[in-house]
């Protein structure tokens, strides 16, 4: 026999949303589940993992309080995602495929193959065309048989009004900070680096990607050097946009990181000039020192263009500019705004 | 889990099951084969969800040479796992199960070993009472299947039409099925239960179940909620149902008519088919029949003008009533007539725009076809 | 064109394909929609012409009561015109365009249903 481990769904489900893993437990010991839910909330927010828990607690075979036992049969296939009446579709690359909704079209009208009662998740609500959203509307609105349906969706305003307006919308809150720094704290994180991903996510494994071969730590390093050579007022601050950072830019979400910590290291000039911050608050606490001096030195209104200029980046980078060209010309920009 | 086998019963087994597993599943322990032994012998189960065929191998059985050593369950990937056991050397073969799944295969020399899933995970097939049980004749049972699914559904855009409608009651079994542009409707009667039961099996359950009944083989049919279990030889065949109200199909079939026709239904069948060969070049695949009683003679014509033409006069048993010049479609009226095999039929008709009804001379109420005209103007 | 104006270009014209053809489809709801509600407005305007008819009939000769079974067949007579119109009007596929022109036994029911 297998030795019994906790169920990695409920305990994600309890640590990421535990009110909202209470409330449902609450709805479903009264009996008052309906039988369709829209989730929205962001990536990494535990829709998933509550979809699921909901439905183990629908399946399981000693629920207490409207909560799964996770040991049982029906809880660890429901977990193992190998229950035949709990359909889970997820974008098969960017969008949900016309076979996809044909497949559960049909799971719709049949049977369940084990008891009474089957549930259907569905994971990128938003990612299906008009028609496809508009064909699932009346399995999902008016059910045969004992049926209940988690559409689930990071992008809410995508989904369609008609899906909306059937559906019991839930508002998924973004993790607390101290629920995910645990999260980043378990998965070997480094703590002087907490605030500055906090700032840019809310996702562990978008986190876990960046920590890949230590791109991240790397990376970080980079824009202090940066900063530190733009406070010095040196020229090398430009040719290190080529030396240092674009070597690390590889894919086109990387970009974003690079502009994020921009952003993020010129904040923290501006929370220490408003005296808006502890040090202990910093995005980059590794280069206090530095991030003070210019605080102390620079005049507010250059500060302001500074970032000003940082934010403009973003809609550059989206009109397709050049990345390298960008970088260089904020740069000296930034110089001469220091001069 | 451990025992000992001859490799061709074996094989026979594995085939029957494998008819249910598909490489295109829902949840991944599907694409596997379950294999359970305990004191009576081993039990096989294969399934795509929708149909599970599960299978017994006996240990009573002298001819099976099957011998078990230790109880317990596995399930392995079914695609290699069957040209494994295919391609083995010798005529018997062992089968071991470790704690850790690793499940190893001995045939003479050969010796394989791989991985096993837990078979807690496979799914739970339900218990059927015994109570709410019915046995039919195989071969009766099959001709059921062959006459009605050919008229279920294939568009997705109303589900429950893509299934056989199944009414039991007071002794008589009814199947309809329909996709709104034809019927097929076929009646017995039964004996060794008096409950009531309706319900909608899909039509590709129906072809398999009925791929796999041999002749002259009694079939039990066992109906639970959600699934319908079909017991024949060793074999136990399980569909899921379709769900929701099948619509009422009594209404639809006329009970008068203005215009009959009499004749044995391969030659139309022939005539049909020849007719056909232009109507499907075309793009619109219309026949049209002309039936003139005062002559005793009908005409089937078929007038694609991209293409050609086509005339057959065809001198039926009896034709009475009115005139009339109906049009439809080859391809429903072709289907419905295979199923009548070599009988004399009745066609009746109301008018040009109404369904007709095809049925059997002798015992014309256990078997309709419904067909609906196409308009032409 | 260089390489990479020839990149963008193409990568342009893929999202503008993408938008067509979601737009493409959306249209077609939207033609489809319009249609429907076409064809039950007509009818509604005939319901509604047949019963401004029966009541300055009865105006002018209060006596005559229109008869029901003569209502009925007229409300069947609309039903057997949206449907020769190309449009099912029966409870499995109402209001779904009926392909080919093929016959539906369901509507036909409907029609004739005495």
């Amino acid at each position: 026999m297998p030795k019994l481990v906790a169920n990695p769904v409920i305990h994600d489900a309890d640590a990421k949303q535990p009110q909202l893993v209470d409330h449902f437990a609450h709805v479903i010991s009264n009996h008052d589940l309906t039988h369709a839910y829209l989730f929205s909330g962001e990536p990494g927010a535990g829709k998933l993992a509550v979809a699921l828990q909901v439905t183990m607690a629908l399946f399981c075979v000693n629920p207490h309080a409207g909560k799964p036992c996770g040991q049982c049969n029906e809880c660890v296939r429901i977990a193992n995602r190998q229950h035949p009446d709990v359909v889970i579709v997820e974008p098969d690359g960017a969008s949900i495929k016309i076979d996809q909704v044909r497949m559960l079209k049909a799971e719709f009208s049949k049977s369940a193959v084990e008891g009474n009662q089957k549930a259907f998740i569905i994971d990128g609500a938003d990612l299906m065309t008009t028609e496809a959203a508009n064909s699932l509307l009346k399995f999902i609105e008016e059910p045969v048989g004992n049926v209940v349906s988690f559409l689930l969706t990071s992008n809410k305003t995508q989904v369609l009004p008609t899906i909306v307006s059937r559906t019991q919308l839930v508002e998924f809150p973004a993790l607390a900070p101290a629920i995910f720094a645990k999260e980043l704290a378990a998965n070997g994180i480094e703590q002087s680096y907490f605030n500055l991903i906090m700032k840019m996510t809310n996702n562990i494994d978008t986190v876990k990607e960046w920590f890949e071969n230590d791109w991240f730590v790397k990376l970080q390093t980079a824009v202090s050097q940066w900063f530190i050579e733009l406070n010095k007022r040196t020229p090398i601050a430009f040719t290190m946009v080529q030396t240092d950072i674009m070597p690390l830019v590889n894919n086109q979400a990387a970009k974003r990181v690079v502009l994020d910590m921009l952003i993020e290291v010129w904040r923290d000039v501006l929370d220490v000039k408003f005296n808006a911050v502890d040090d202990h608050e910093l995005n980059f606490p590794q280069i206090t020192n530095q991030i003070h001096q210019i605080a102390f030195q620079i005049p507010k209104l250059k500060l302001l263009n500074i970032i000003e200029l940082m934010l403009k980046n973003n809609s550059d980078l989206a009109a397709n500019i050049n990345f390298q060209s960008l970088l260089e010309a904020s740069t000296l920009m930034a110089l001469d705004e220091l001069e | 889990m451990k025992f000992s086998i001859k490799r061709s019963a074996f094989i026979q087994s594995l085939n029957t099951v494998s008819r249910a597993i598909s490489s295109k599943t829902t949840i991944p322990i599907l694409t596997g084969i379950k294999i359970t032994a305990d004191s009576e012998g081993l039990i096989l189960t294969g399934s795509n969800a929708d149909i599970s065929i599960e299978t017994q191998i006996k240990i009573d059985d002298a001819k099976n040479e099957l011998v078990i050593e230790e109880e317990g369950s596995v399930v392995l990937t079914a695609g290699f796992f069957v040209s494994i056991v295919r391609k083995l050397p010798d005529e018997k073969m062992d089968l071991s199960v470790s704690n850790d799944l690793q499940t190893t295969i001995k045939s003479g020399q050969s010796e394989f070993t791989i991985n096993g899933l837990n078979a807690s995970n496979y799914p739970h097939l339900p218990e059927i009472d015994t109570d709410d049980s019915v046995t039919f004749s195989g071969d009766i049972f099959k001709e059921i299947i062959g006459q009605t699914v050919i008229a279920v559904s294939t568009q997705e855009s109303r589900p429950i039409l893509t299934g056989v409608h199944f009414e039991l009651s007071a002794g008589k079994l009814l199947a309809v099925a329909t996709d709104s542009h034809r019927l097929s409707q076929r009646s017995i009667n039964f004996s060794g239960s008096d409950r009531d039961y309706n319900f909608i099996i899909p039509g590709k359950s129906l072809n398999e179940l009925s791929r796999m009944i041999e002749e002259h083989q009694d079939l039990e049919m066992r109906i639970a909620e959600n699934q319908v279990l079909f017991i024949f030889g060793d074999t136990f065949f399980y569909s899921r149902l379709l769900e929701g109200n099948y619509p009422d199909t009594s209404r639809l079939i006329p009970e008068e008519s203005t215009t009959q026709v009499q004749l044995e239904a391969p030659t139309l069948l022939a005539s049909i088919e020849r007719a056909s060969l232009l109507s499907h070049a075309s793009r619109n695949n219309v026949v049209k029949l002309t039936i003139t009683p005062s002559d005793g003679r009908i005409e089937i014509t078929g007038d694609s003008p991209d293409v050609g033409t086509v005339e057959e006069e065809l001198e039926p048993e009896s034709v009475t009533g009115d005139e009339l010049e109906i049009s439809f479609n080859p391809d429903y009226v072709k289907d419905a007539l295979h199923s009548f095999g070599k009988t004399m039929i009745e066609i009746s008709f109301s008018s040009a725009l109404r369904p007709f009804t095809l049925k059997p001379t002798e015992d014309g109420d256990s078997f309709i076809q419904l067909v609906t005209p196409v308009r032409t103007f | 064109m260089n390489n990479k104006e020839l990149y963008t270009g193409f990568k342009n014209m893929e999202s503008q394909t993408k938008l067509m053809l979601t737009r493409f489809s959306e249209l077609r709801e939207a033609m489809n929609e319009v249609l429907e509600k076409n064809s039950e407005l007509e009818i509604e305007n005939q319901h509604l012409r047949e019963l401004l008819e029966s009541r300055s009939k009865e105006d002018h000769n209060p006596k005559t009561q229109p008869q029901k079974t003569q209502k009925h067949s007229e409300s069947r007579k609309t039903l057997e015109k949206l449907f020769n119109a190309g449009f099912h009007v029966c409870n499995q596929f109402y209001g779904k365009p009926r392909e080919n022109g093929e016959g539906c036994m369901f509507c036909d029911e409907i029609i004739n249903r005495k």
